[in-house]
């Protein structure tokens, strides 16, 4: 009797942790699925709702290049192909960019707190935007204006800074690089409130760039940030065991074999990469970046393997949505949408935190 | 399998001006246990440090399976030693088989991670170190005795045949230090695991090691077996303390008899 206790005992055990390597493959599938509805939603709702198969037929036609019979105004054509789209793919392409970032920050920084911004390059692409905003210079380079470029060079050369002043990514270099991060973010931040006091008229640009926007949205801008984006959050993800080495700090890391400064500088590098291409397109969108790759690591744990990709997709679906929510009462920043959508599921995810799990 | 043999040949690491370890020299032969033992300060750690390759020593040499270490590559050395640290923080929640699997990191494969074999080594670590009921608890809701179980069976998972530990037994009540050291114990006489570990008990030591290297002042003092290192006027002298607080460790309590 007691043999047959235990072996029902063994095979309820193996069922839970056939169940355990299960999920992930659920949660990633569950995920892409979410994010085509997403898309779908996307592109068919805002201030003027299209049919679903007007929008499916056009993209079938114009992006896949499929001979379908054109049924539909071209009015529609255009909302599809010259707003909504590019401005449903950037929303993607931002969301996987900052929530892979996110999670990049948080492990090599073993630094629950931590999000995309932390190092300044938050401070940096503020600055650089403000003071693109408040040259009087017309300039465009692919579709982008001086405020996207200084933002995206701010970004690069605030952590470049903070990297060089701390001393490099040698083993227990992180809480300095933690601290010089916060000074030099602090310094560019007095750079931004001076840049704001001058701006005039042009404060309220500034402001809106602060809180992070989908609205100008473009294919000559995605086709240039994209690739960048999605190129170093692809690299990112191949360097998962590099970030599971250094999970539990520099010295086990190098227990185990990792070149403890070349991973983390080569991580820091491709996540600040994708940050400051995040921030060019979008603004600075706040909540996605922090929260997401927490969201995963509560349903899968945090083994990086699992939390990049779970991460890039459920950030690219959750960015779509709060843009979408964020457009339909006439534009509110995007960035205020993901807080105010995201704190509360975040906080209800805590709360109900499911066994082991728990933050 | 066999373990794997250290030597250390006239060691020594300056921190700025302070000698650390000032000419240090110890050879562990295969499946050996070895206990490191010493004040604070005295310069253990820091021996662990240079076999680790944590530290470069400023003069003197270490081999490593009879290579000099430099020369081993990184990944190499991984699986060939294993190292428990003093300390170690955990950030985020962590179930126990994902602490232990993060030891096999020097064998997974680059892109696609942990394979049957892999499980299979996780496994076997976890029922070696005796931690199959804490499976899929929170690594944080544990208590240290039990975590420290954890992080052996991580050591563990890493398959080296060399075993480092620094201070395994801190902080652990008299039931686990006595528990982790018999694990020690069992890994190298039954598994021929080398094992060093810098430890502070020298009762416990006298008891489960057959061979402890004292040292003081970045030096060896006595190196042998615990009745031959372990004095009482050596001890006095080292630890600077009343004879009445040392351990009678010439003359052991013997448990079974």
């Amino acid at each position: 009797m007691s043999t047959t206790a235990i072996g029902a005992a063994g095979a309820a055990k193996v069922a839970r942790r056939a169940q355990h390597r299960n999920r992930p493959l659920l949660l990633g599938a569950g995920g892409l699925v979410l994010l085509l509805v997403a898309v779908a939603v996307g592109i068919v709702f805002g201030n003027v709702p299209l049919p679903l198969a007007d929008s499916v037929a056009i993209i079938a036609h114009r992006v896949l290049g499929l001979e379908v019979l054109a049924t539909w105004p071209a009015s529609t054509e255009a909302i599809v192909m010259e707003l909504r789209l590019p401005r449903v793919l950037t929303a993607l392409v931002v969301g996987t960019g900052l929530a892979v970032a996110g999670a990049t920050f948080q492990g090599i920084l073993r630094n629950p707190l931590a999000d995309p911004y932390v190092l300044g390059t938050a401070s940096g692409a503020a600055l650089g935007a403000a003071i693109g905003i408040l040259i009087p210079v017309q300039v465009a380079i692919v579709g982008f204006g001086l405020a996207n470029i200084l933002a995206f060079a701010g970004a690069l050369l605030a952590v470049a800074v903070v990297y060089r002043v701390a001393g490099g990514a040698g083993p227990g270099a992180m809480t300095t690089i933690l601290l010089t991060g916060y000074a030099v973010g602090s310094l560019l931040a007095a750079g931004l409130a001076i840049a704001m006091v001058l701006a005039g008229n042009n404060l309220r640009q500034i402001f809106f760039y602060l809180l992070g926007s989908l609205a100008d949205a473009s294919w000559a801008q995605l086709l240039i940030g994209g690739p960048v984006i999605l190129i170093g959050s692809l690299l990112i993800l191949l360097r998962g065991r590099a970030l599971n080495g250094l999970l539990l700090g520099d010295e086990a890391a190098h227990h185990l074999g990792m070149d403890v400064r070349r991973e983390r500088a080569i991580l820091l590098a491709l996540a600040t990469l994708v940050t400051a291409g995040a921030v060019a397109l979008a603004g600075l969108i706040g909540f996605v970046g922090l929260v997401v790759p927490h969201i995963v690591r509560l349903l899968v744990g945090p083994n990086a393997r699992l939390v990049l990709p779970l991460s890039a997709i459920y950030g690219a679906a959750f960015l779509i949505a709060a843009d979408l929510v964020a457009r339909i009462p006439g534009e509110l920043p995007v960035g205020v949408m993901t807080a105010l959508a995201g704190a509360p599921l975040f906080i209800l995810l805590l709360r109900r935190a499911r066994g082991g799990y728990a933050l | 399998m066999s373990g794997v043999a250290v030597r250390t040949d006239g060691l020594v690491l300056e921190h700025g001006t302070r000698r650390v370890l000032d000419g240090v020299s110890i050879a562990i032969g295969a499946g050996e246990r070895v206990a490191l033992v010493g004040p604070n300060g005295a310069g253990k750690t820091s021996v662990l440090r240079c076999l680790t390759g944590l530290a470069t020593p400023t003069a003197g040499s270490v081999e490593v399976d009879g290579s000099p270490l430099p020369r081993i590559p990184r990944e190499r050395l991984a699986r060939l030693m294993a190292v428990v640290p003093a300390e170690v923080t955990i950030p985020f929640a962590m179930r126990v088989e994902e602490l232990v699997a993060i030891g096999r990191i020097p064998h997974e494969h680059r892109l696609s991670g942990l394979r049957p074999a892999d499980h299979a080594a996780i496994e076997r670590a976890i029922e070696r170190a005796g931690i199959g009921h804490l499976r899929g608890r929170d690594v944080r809701t544990l208590s240290l005795g039990e975590r420290q179980l954890v992080l052996i069976a991580t050591a563990l998972a890493q398959e080296g045949r060399l075993l480092l530990l620094d201070e395994p037994t801190v902080h652990l009540d008299l039931r686990h230090q006595v528990g982790v050291l018999r694990l020690l114990a069992d890994l190298s006489e039954q598994d021929g695991l080398t094992v060093i570990a810098v430890l502070h008990d020298l009762a416990l030591v006298a008891e489960l090691f057959p061979r402890v290297v004292l040292l003081d002042h970045g030096r060896v003092i006595a190196d042998g077996t615990p009745a031959d290192a372990l004095g009482a006027d050596r001890l006095h002298s080292v630890y600077g303390v009343d004879p009445r607080y040392l351990p009678r460790i010439a003359d052991p309590v013997s448990l079974a008899g």
